[in-house]
């Protein structure tokens, strides 16, 4: 009789396992003390957005996101013996260092493993919080494929970061203090990747308090919770790379799908250069660092997905904040282009003395900073005698934008204004399309 | 008769000589609330007054553990005053200042010179309170402040190349429109009594704190700080910590009385104040334990830290308290094992500003590295693609890459190739370079930490920590 490396007891899909309340006080109930109870603070975007916004802030955890609970009450969960023979995890992000960290805490060995071409930084934190990281296979699967392997040969545990049911226990303890800090919350939005959160929190609110509404949301690069509900099976979709790294799960856990019928009143799913600008907005107005699938829940907001809660005392859950800051770079430039405050582009100059000091002086008197002013002779078309200057500028808005490109146009012949065609600021609110244009979405259906 | 004209005496009698407009009084900048000659100290009485005044708006600020005690090897907490609407803990200051106006002067409006923050917070509570605002900056390319501030309804006016020029342009518009409060952002005594009850908060959420670290500008935090720590625990330690760049209160102290500064450019562009304020001066000077002055590099690389493990964003001058650990060499080992407290006062900083830092304190701390390679003869491209490959293999990140043709080099065919990379950490780019050393012989890294290795043992590496 061979054994499926693949099977893992905790997540079979002929045996889910319901999740109960009393699951979801215990777990809480064990992690007091190792975990941060994170606050629960009002935001200072409420006013522009209509609405009371609440910030779960879980990126106050140790190592920066909310997988610490789950991850927690799951070791403590473990007896005797798996605690000496240790766990192990296939994990880049979150869950790896939440393993990590807990169970160098506990006293449990703990093997991670990685696929080969992952980030250096990535495998320095985990190894900096205690465990051990080995490195193999292309992709994620076959990473986790080797983890369960190794986890058979040595007798550890693997703990699935999305579907263990002690993970989502722990998950639901945020539902609790939501609760408890909040009391007559109107709403909650949760970022779904593999949907622990959506799960736990789901059941744990809808038990204390009945009437409030529960949200998931996703991006349309990492919709598979969204496809799966809709086809009523758990499906494969295919994740190419994705601002909100920690929603990209290909498919969806066993037991939280499961468990999730009944609890959530809709799922949404939002482009993903709302989250860049949900990104910028927090660092400037919160002043938080936020990843991408922290920042899903707010975007959501601001993409006008939720003209229903105008009003409402809304939670959102900032779920993480360890984004790579070269990333968190690119987030804030296109969060500000995409407000209409970088501007991009190229007007031909003459190529003699005083040309592009003429240009400049004229960009100055409209009240912008020039950032970037780079001048390219032309290859082929053109006259031998101009220079294209590429420029990228700060401006006030899209109105100050406007007043630059009238500028422009006056002055010279020939210029070219990059991504000024649509105003992506302008939602479609009170159409049954939902904002990724699908014929006939599931989020807009009850 | 024909005259010629009145006599001296005569007009002398008739005071004809009136002031001339281009001379104008030499004293218009007549504050009677920070007056040199007389200036104000400012007691624990005041400080718990203005707590009881704005404790109903202002909420108390978190008071968070960092993550990286180990790291620093000392109990380390952040008093993060950057959770305030505008972003600042002048927010404070403003609410007291503005509350304790009297109707007339709320309806006659008040004026006041500000690098940012300070006018921020007063046309926010200004408006809340139905008083006009005026602030005068100085010449900045901050749009985005003067916008918020344009927002929240206040009057903005742009002049002067520092905050000294901006102090003496209010003063000249408050003589001409006379009814008008000049509120001094950082002399004070009420700016300084508001700012004292953010000790009063660290000392009720961390009664063990040992030592607090105070950014300082022109003096009114450290001066509100210090009253009160002092007075609740007096063997707590107070620490000034100010840029080398515009270090107007460590020069007062030194001088014994403030005097006016030059202020270069510096990265805590909010604590540019060239002169320290007398109020504060006068408060704090015998209760500070120690000036600190830290380098801009140390600044950006506390906002990286910030930025990175604690999730927080911060300017310049709210990074200030904790770059004095990022000094190389150590600076100040007496605090090793102790609970120390950094206020993080502010963090208005937009996305070019907090970008630069990043890239700078990455490059300071060698995780990224610019390297220029001349590569000559015929196989050109060869030679590239073994460059690249090395890079593929030492799991670096290609951030830029950019071919240069060589103008006045001996040899006709030569290109300069110069390259980006993100690398995980110093060692690593060591790494790097030892490989690249081994391969290539005429590269060089263009920033200034790797060359000392490469040159002479006599000069310290400053980076190495």
């Amino acid at each position: 009789m061979s054994v499926d490396i693949e099977f893992d007891e905790n997540c079979d899909p002929n045996n889910p396992r319901k999740i109960k309340y009393d699951d979801i006080l215990a777990a809480s109930r064990r992690i007091v003390g190792a975990v941060v109870r994170t606050p629960c603070t009002r935001a200072h975007m409420s006013e522009r957005l209509g609405m009371d916004i609440y910030f779960k802030q879980e990126f106050l955890q140790y190592t920066g996101s909310f997988k610490e609970r789950g991850v927690r009450n799951a070791l403590i969960s473990l007896s005797d013996e798996q605690k000496k023979n240790g766990v192990i995890a296939a994990s880049t992000g979150n869950h790896g260092a939440a393993l990590s960290y807990h169970s160098t805490q506990l006293g449990i060995p703990c093997i991670v493993v990685v696929p080969i071409h992952t980030a250096l930084n990535k495998v320095n934190k985990c190894e900096q919080l205690g465990a051990k990281v080995f490195k193999h296979g292309i992709d994620m699967s076959a990473a986790k494929l080797h983890a369960m392997s190794l986890g058979k040969e040595k007798k550890m545990i693997y703990i699935n970061g999305y579907d263990h049911p002690d993970v989502l226990a722990g998950q639901g303890s945020i539902g609790i203090e939501i609760i408890e800090q909040l009391p007559n919350v109107d709403a909650v939005l949760i970022p779904v990747g593999g949907g622990s959160l959506l799960t736990g929190i789901g059941i744990s609110v809808k038990h204390l308090k009945p009437d409030t509404e529960i949200y998931g949301v996703e991006t349309d690069k990492t919709c598979s919770m969204v496809e799966s509900l809709r086809k009523n099976e758990r499906i494969h979709l295919d994740i190419d790379s994705t601002i909100a790294e920690g929603l990209a799960v290909n498919v969806v856990g066993t037991n939280t799908f499961y468990n999730i019928k009944g609890l959530v009143d809709k799922m949404v799913v939002v482009k993903e250069d709302w989250v860049a600008r949900a990104i910028m907005h927090i660092v400037e107005e919160e002043r938080f660092v936020v990843e991408g699938a922290g920042a899903v829940a707010v975007a959501a907001i601001m993409a006008g997905l939720f003209p229903n809660l105008k009003g409402k005392k809304v939670v959102c859950i900032i779920s993480g904040g360890n984004i790579d800051v070269t990333i968190l770079a690119r987030a804030l430039e296109r969060g500000m282009a995409a407000e209409g405050r970088l501007v991009k582009f190229k007007v031909t100059v003459h190529d003699r003395p005083g040309g592009m000091a003429e240009l400049c002086t004229l960009l100055t008197n409209s009240g912008i900073t020039i950032r970037d002013c780079v001048p390219e002779r032309a290859w082929v078309k053109g006259d031998v005698f101009s220079a294209q200057v590429k420029v990228i500028a700060e401006t006030r808005g899209w109105e100050h934008t406007k007043e630059l490109i009238e500028q422009i146009k006056k002055h010279y012949k020939d210029y070219f204004f990059q991504e000024i065609c649509d105003r992506p600021d302008r939602p479609s609110v009170g159409t049954r399309r939902g904002p990724c244009l699908a014929p006939n979405p599931v989020c807009m259906q009850k | 008769m024909s005259t010629l004209g009145e006599s001296p005496a005569v007009l002398a009698k008739r005071k004809h000589v009136k002031n001339n407009v281009w001379c104008p009084k030499t004293n218009v900048e007549d504050d009677p609330w920070c007056d040199p000659d007389n200036p104000k100290m400012i007691s624990y009485k005041d400080t718990v007054k203005a707590t009881s005044v704005i404790k109903e708006y202002i909420a108390k600020t978190p008071l968070n553990r960092s993550k990286c005690c180990v790291q620093f090897n000392m109990e380390l907490y952040y008093k993060f005053e950057t959770v305030h609407r505008t972003g600042s803990f002048l927010e404070r200051a403003a609410l007291y200042s503005l509350s304790m106006l009297d109707d007339e002067q709320r309806a006659a409006g008040v004026i006041t010179a500000s690098l940012g923050n300070w006018g921020l917070a007063l046309a926010y509570h200004g408006q809340r309170l139905n008083v006009p605002v005026t602030v005068v900056i100085p010449y900045t390319d901050k749009c985005k402040v003067i916008l918020r501030c344009q927002n929240y309804g206040a009057n903005i006016i742009q002049h002067g190349n520092d905050l000294s020029e901006a102090i003496r342009k209010a003063f000249i518009i408050k003589s001409e429109i006379q009814n008008l409060t000049y509120i001094n952002g950082y002399d004070h005594p009420h700016v300084i009594a508001a700012s004292g009850s953010i000790a009063l908060e660290i000392l009720e959420q961390l009664p063990q704190t040992d030592v607090v670290l105070v950014p300082v500008g022109g003096g009114g935090l450290i001066a509100g700080i210090a009253t009160v720590a002092k007075k609740l625990k007096p063997e707590i330690k107070i620490y000034g910590i100010e840029p080398k760049k515009c270090c107007s209160f460590f020069k007062a102290m030194e001088n014994d009385n403030p005097f006016q500064t030059v202020v270069g450019a510096t990265v805590a562009e909010m604590l540019a104040v060239p002169k320290a304020g007398c109020n504060a001066f006068y408060t704090a000077r015998s209760l500070i334990d120690k000036m600190v002055l830290v380098e801009d590099n140390w600044i950006s690389r506390a906002i990286l830290h910030l930025t990175e493990e604690e999730k927080m964003v911060t300017e310049g001058a709210g990074a200030t308290a904790l770059s004095a650990f990022f000094a190389t060499p150590i600076i100040l080992p007496e605090l090793k094992g102790k609970t120390v407290v950094c206020v993080v006062s502010g963090g208005n900083t937009d996305y070019f500003t907090l970008c630069r830092n990043i890239e700078r304190a990455k490059a300071i701390e060698g995780r990224l590295i610019k390297m220029r390679f001349t590569l000559s003869g015929d196989q050109l491209t060869e030679q590239r693609v073994k460059i690249l490959r090395i890079i593929a293999k030492t799991s670096c990140n290609i951030l830029q890459c950019q071919c240069e043709e060589a103008l006045l080099e001996e040899s006709f065919r030569k290109i300069y190739f110069t390259l980006i990379c993100e690398t995980a950490s110093h060692e690593h780019a060591c790494v790097v370079k030892r490989i690249m050393d081994s391969m290539f012989l005429d590269y060089k890294f263009s920033e200034d930490p790797y060359n000392p290795i490469q040159s002479c043992v006599c000069f310290p590496n400053p980076m190495l920590y």
